[in-house]
């Protein structure tokens, strides 16, 4: 899972975007507004689910991802 | 005027649609994305130059921001404001009126029937603008369901409400429109018969077996005929290339009742080479660029012959789902910008074209059957109602074309509003009227003018009707003691008989140079 998170960030944020589990929305430049905006609307087309607001804000960074996305898919299969 | 082939598009619309730049892969349009809290509020003003794209998309969502009607009519009376002082095209989103029940204040049919029926006017204006097109948003949405959509919580928080499947059906639609809006429009749609405008083989089935009708089989083919007929009273030529026995083709118009007849097709090309010839055949009969044509076949052998060896003809697969067919008829191949009275007389201008070639292989010599058509042309000038027909003209003629520059109506008007002249050339000859054909644009100076363009309709071609329209045009300008000092021309890949005319009458010494003018008394040349 964490692959096809890694992959979903670099088509939004380029394939330059070194993405490690400890990155943060501080510590990687391309993560900007509409970069997030981007990378939630693929999470959610790519994992077919449905983030709330207060989760889409939390999201800031890729281990905080790993966790939701685990979570929400588990708890659908 | 529209950079043609590589326009720059602005999407002003109070939903960020910036998201929509990951999906768009079209390279020959340039985006650039504005937000606006309210369109009716912050449109900017185009007479100072605020927007300098050529298509400008205008995308106000009512439903996710729940607007009231007032809200909504604000939204549009600032756009039929901003169209009036726009020099570009406008692609109007349909979201304005996309609400529904926990939306706006339109939330009943009746009220629906009110707001409509109290903001007639306003609507009707907005349909007229000839620089707004409808971009349907409210189609797109109906395509994957609201619920599929619309995502609220990225709305609520980056005023972003669609999901990712929305983003590329628009993003889709936005550059099919706009590849639209920035090439010439299709005219002939060329379609084979069996299995196309029919059910069955008609040499395996038989006429009697190959159903068109209200039936299982034939419900598809009905529709997509009454379509066709259609088209053809928008203006498009109709065409057949069909593998199949001719007279066994007639005879099936013929016998069954259908919505298209048999003299419903300009031109045809029934019999059994390869339909590659019989598409470049059609173009040189009709005297059109195969880049305007449309083939429909059921068969994807044929379809990929064509695409492979004449990549310029739009090509489409007549489906065998009713779902399918609506997208075929939908697709942007078969839309026109404007329709105009001379769009109706098309089909009927090729078939009586067909009896002036008839006339003319019965006579010895050119001047003779020019004589005997009794060709009868008017000149008019700075003519209001052929102003559409002319920016058609302007946009769409190829080969007798001084300046391929593409004017809009509202670029004509300003044009005469600063002096210039715009010429209009109706012909009939005694086999019926070829309508608005020819145009010339004059600019202005004191005393001195330019020729900017002189263009002819391939209808009016070959029948030394440019000399004299020339000649008029020359006539007139004397009677009016004006002094034309230059003939603008650009020479492009298709314009050669407007070139070989240029260079025998416009200029005294031939110039190889592709862009050029040349300085001639009035009088001069025709």
């Amino acid at each position: 899972m964490l692959q096809k998170i890694r992959n979903i960030f670099q088509s939004v944020m380029g394939p330059e975007a070194a993405i490690e589990t400890g990155t943060t929305r501080e510590s990687l430049r391309q993560w900007d507004s509409i970069s997030h905006l981007n990378l939630i609307l693929e999470l959610e087309a790519e994992f077919d689910l449905h983030m709330v607001p207060d989760e889409i804000e939390d999201l800031s960074s890729v281990a905080k991802i790993v966790d939701l996305v685990s979570r929400r898919t588990e708890r659908g299969s | 005027m529209m950079r043609s082939a590589n326009p720059k598009i602005c999407l002003i619309a109070d939903v960020v649609l910036d998201v929509l730049a990951r999906t768009t892969h079209d390279p020959a349009h340039q985006l650039e994305f504005r937000y606006t809290d309210s369109i009716a509020t912050t449109l900017p003003d185009p007479s100072q130059g605020a927007v300098d794209a050529d298509i400008t998309v205008i995308h106000s969502d009512a439903y996710f921001h729940r607007y009231a009607s007032e809200q909504v009519v604000a939204t549009l009376q600032r756009v039929l404001d901003f169209s009036q002082e726009y020099s570009g095209k406008i692609m109007l989103s349909n979201a304005f009126c996309f609400t529904h029940e926990s939306a706006s204040k339109l939330t009943s049919p009746g009220q629906l029937f009110q707001f409509f029926s109290e903001h007639g006017a306003l609507l009707n204006d907005l349909q007229a603008a000839d620089n707004i097109t409808w971009l349907d948003f409210t189609k797109l949405v109906q395509r994957i369901g609201v619920d599929q959509a619309y995502n609220f919580s990225l709305g609520l928080l980056y005023q972003m409400p669609y999901t990712k499947p929305l983003i590329e059906l628009l993003a889709r639609e936005i550059h099919e429109a706009a590849r639209f809006l920035s090439h010439p429009e299709k005219k002939v749609i060329v379609l084979d018969c069996d299995n196309t405008l029919w059910h069955g083989v008609l040499g395996e089935d038989g006429i009697d077996k190959t159903p068109c009708d209200q039936s299982a089989h034939g419900i598809l083919h009905l529709h997509f005929q009454n379509f066709l007929a259609q088209k053809k009273r928008e203006g498009f030529l109709l065409a057949l290339c069909s593998k199949n026995d001719e007279s066994l083709v007639k005879e099936k118009f013929k016998q069954e009742e259908m919505p298209l007849v048999w003299r419903d097709f300009a031109v045809s090309r029934i019999g059994y080479s390869a339909k590659v010839e019989g598409l470049t055949e059609l173009a040189s009969e009709l005297n059109l660029g195969l880049d305007g044509f449309v083939f429909v076949d059921d068969s994807e052998f044929e379809l990929e012959a064509v695409r492979h060896l004449l990549p310029e003809v739009k090509t489409l697969r007549f489906p065998n789902a009713f779902n399918q067919l609506l997208d075929l008829m939908d697709d942007y191949a078969f839309k026109r910008k404007a329709v105009l009275p001379e769009d109706g007389t098309r089909n009927e201008y090729y078939q009586t074209e067909q009896r002036r070639t008839r006339l003319r292989k019965s006579m010895p010599s050119l001047q003779n059957y020019l004589a005997t058509l009794d060709i009868k042309l008017d000149l008019q000038v700075n003519r209001e109602a052929h102003l559409r027909r002319v920016a058609q003209l302007s946009e769409k003629t190829n080969q007798f074309n001084f300046n391929k520059k593409p004017f809009s109506v509202r670029d004509l008007q300003n044009f005469i509003r600063q002096g210039g002249l715009v010429y209009s050339l109706s012909v009939r000859d005694k086999f019926g009227t070829y309508g608005v054909v020819g145009a010339a644009f004059v600019r202005v100076a004191g005393v001195d003018v330019t020729l900017l363009n002189l263009l002819l309709s391939c209808r009016a071609l070959g029948r030394t009707i440019e000399n004299d329209f020339y000649r008029m045009v020359l006539r007139d300008l004397e009677q009016r003691a004006l002094n034309l000092v230059e003939v603008r021309f650009c020479a492009s890949e298709r314009n050669a008989p407007a070139r070989e005319f240029y260079e025998k009458y416009c200029l005294q010494e031939k110039n190889n140079a592709t862009e050029n003018t040349k300085h001639l008394p009035v009088g001069h040349g025709a």
